[in-house]
């Protein structure tokens, strides 16, 4: 199939006061045409900066990009010219942030930052481009939308907020949206409305990055889905077999660690200890002191990403394969 | 019910001007008995916090009676309120700014049992080193600042200093929700093996019904202020009697259908999707407060608010066409 990005051994630090953290390291993912691949790992495992990263949206300083490629049409987006970059933000590739209330202006009024939106990647005339706006609007479900052009988003609800992000970004018909925890700071109800509405808005040949700290939405909306730990990947596969056969412990211990809405009440295991701090990660496998099924090998080498069939795993446990790229 | 340990009885609670209040809390009852932990599920602004905070006297009610180990609580002040405060006791949401930043935990816990306790300075001592042990804590903590702890043994702190006073019921508001998955089963297991080991009752109010079919036994459903249904816990979730329940349950993606087809588990889903958001709490709404967004809604429920429909002792429904 083919990809729409390439992510290729990307690199990002951090410069603090304490030192320079590597906030990921040696991430490899590509993004198919059409699929929904989501992105899951617990606070700081480093899922947000990889996918600022790929509109090189990371505050700079304190952030840098290292090392790696970013492929998208065949040209690199971390070497590309602000000017190009810009072309391409909110066009070929939208972004939904997780809160709404901060990615909205708050000084203008909804209907003349969806315009400027359009005019900014289109040559069209403003009433053109409030036309579009307002049947946008009117697409993704908010009531009223002729009346909601002229409103400020605090005038809005949480939920109608995310609907018109949602309507931001799909105008444009990117080729990749990247949803940045899109539904986190809603109730379920609402949550659930605004996944559909996302299902609905999508279009066969659209791809979805879905960034995301609940295995119950990646499993209700992705087709494939990358674990991360510690700054970095360490499982990709597709969703079924990942979910009903883990092959990292991690991704076991994280699946087993979730209360079930169906089941009964046995007692859940847990992970022991905590997410080590990025200034002192241990030399060889990252979730080494966590594991238990780590050995020696674990606490001296790193493992890196290996093929394992149609997956990829980073842990010796599965270290057979040939290195993913 | 009249042995309970915590009773509340016909509750409403209103903010803001007469003309037109906010009804934060109509009508609420519930009982909580001992070694019980009940559940207490809701969207955001449907009144979950407000009923915590009218239990401890934060706020005070309009009408209606809380009743706590058999005196009547709801209008205490001075010396009452603070026995009343040694026996309720509340974990808070988010353990960065429940606990004082200033304070070292070993004086945090100190003050609490100086306050409320005759114990003297060694056995506290002894008492601090024995709460940080129940709660998982290395007893040499007591001379750590709250920023040298993790979000996950923050929440031990502050769930440590609850138990200190040896408190009969524990309030804990979305206890788990700001904690990541991992150490949101270590937090969850804690409070399982505390429900186990004593008799304390617990009011467990989350948005989480995972969670809360984790480690309640008995829940009630708000909505607008109303607790909408009450059932046991495996109950309510085999067969949910309120609408609001059914569409609540449905909307919560769970990976549990883990072998189950993908696609035909979200169709059944969309069926019972909610349309609209919840309306303003000053809304005045004609009949059930939730036949605006039901799927169910009929004629009487747009005219006429459904009394209470018990099935049980802790079974009961608000709706008219529950069965």
């Amino acid at each position: 199939m083919k990809n729409v990005v390439h992510i290729k051994n990307l690199e990002v630090v951090f410069d603090t006061d304490e030192g320079c953290i590597e906030a990921v390291r040696d991430i490899t993912l590509s993004i198919r045409e059409g699929e929904t691949l989501g992105l899951v790992g617990e606070s700081g495992c480093g899922k947000s900066v990889t996918s600022m990263s790929i509109l090189r949206l990371i505050p700079c300083p304190p952030g840098r990009i290292t090392g790696g490629e970013i492929l998208f049409d065949g040209q690199d987006l971390l070497t590309l010219p602000i000017p190009q970059l810009r072309r391409i933000r909110g066009q070929a590739i939208g972004m939904i942030f997780q809160e709404p209330m901060t990615a909205l202006s708050p000084l203008h009024r909804i209907g003349s930052q969806l315009v400027e939106a359009w005019q900014f990647h289109y040559p069209l005339k403003r009433r053109e481009a409030w036309e579009q706006s307002l049947a946008w609007l009117e697409k993704v479900g908010i009531p009223d939308p002729a009346q909601q052009m002229y409103a400020y988003p605090y005038q809005l609800s949480g939920g109608m907020r995310q609907r018109v992000m949602i309507a931001a970004a799909m105008m444009m018909a990117p080729r990749l949206l990247i949803a940045d925890e899109p539904t986190t700071a809603l109730d379920v109800t609402i949550q659930a409305q605004i996944l559909d509405l996302m299902r609905a808005m999508k279009k066969a040949d659209t791809s979805v990055l879905l960034i995301t700290h609940d295995m119950g939405v990646i499993w209700e909306m992705c087709e494939r889905v990358a674990v991360m730990y510690a700054g970095e990947i360490v499982e990709v596969g597709d969703v079924e077999p990942l979910f009903n056969t883990p092959l990292h412990p991690y991704t076991e211990a994280l699946l087993q660690s979730i209360p079930s809405l169906a089941e009964g009440r046995g007692r859940l295991p847990t992970i022991k200890g905590q997410v080590p701090s990025p200034l002192e990660y241990p030399a060889g496998c990252r979730f080494s002191s966590r594991c238990p099924h780590a050995f020696d090998r674990c606490l001296a080498e790193h493992p890196t990403l290996k093929k394992q069939g149609a997956r990829q795993v980073r842990c010796f446990l599965h270290d057979e394969g040939e290195v993913a790229s | 019910m009249d042995n309970a340990l915590l009773s509340i009885n016909e509750l409403h609670v209103h903010f803001g001007p007469q003309k037109r209040p906010v009804r934060a809390l109509r009508d609420v009852s519930l009982a909580i008995n001992r070694g019980e932990c009940v559940g207490l599920v809701g969207e955001s602004g449907c009144g979950k916090s407000t009923l915590a905070r009218t239990v401890l006297g934060l706020e005070s009610a309009q009408s209606g009676t809380i009743t706590f180990d058999g005196h009547t609580a709801t209008r205490w002040s001075g010396r009452n309120l603070r026995k009343l405060r040694a026996r309720i006791q509340m974990v808070f949401q988010d353990p960065f700014s429940s606990l004082n930043p200033r304070m070292k935990v070993g004086r945090m816990l100190d003050e609490v049992l100086r306050v409320h306790t005759a114990l003297r300075s060694a056995e506290r001592k002894h008492e601090i080193a024995r709460l940080l042990q129940a709660v998982g804590l290395d007893p040499a903590f007591t001379s750590r600042f709250p920023h040298e702890f993790s979000g996950g043994q923050r929440q031990r702190v502050g769930i440590a200093r609850a138990l200190a006073v040896g408190p009969d019921l524990i309030i804990a508001d979305e206890p788990v929700s700001a904690l990541d998955v991992s150490v949101q089963v270590q937090i969850l297991n804690l409070l399982k093996e505390l429900q186990q080991n004593t008799d304390l009752a617990w009011l467990f109010i989350a948005h989480d019904l995972a969670v809360v079919r984790y480690i309640c036994s008995r829940v009630c459903v708000m909505y607008m202020g109303r607790i909408v249904e009450s059932a046991p816990v495996d109950e309510l979730f085999q067969h949910p009697l309120h609408p609001y329940t059914q569409a609540l349950i449905a909307a919560a993606p769970d990976i549990d259908g883990a072998f189950d087809d993908r696609s035909s588990r979200r169709r059944k889903a969309e069926k019972t999707r909610l349309k609209g958001e919840v309306p303003s709490p000053t809304d005045v709404i004609p009949g059930c407060p939730f036949h605006p967004r039901c799927p169910k809604a009929k004629a009487l429920c747009r005219k006429k608010e459904p009394l209470i429909m018990t099935f049980d002792e802790y079974r009961w429904c608000r709706c008219h066409f529950a069965e």
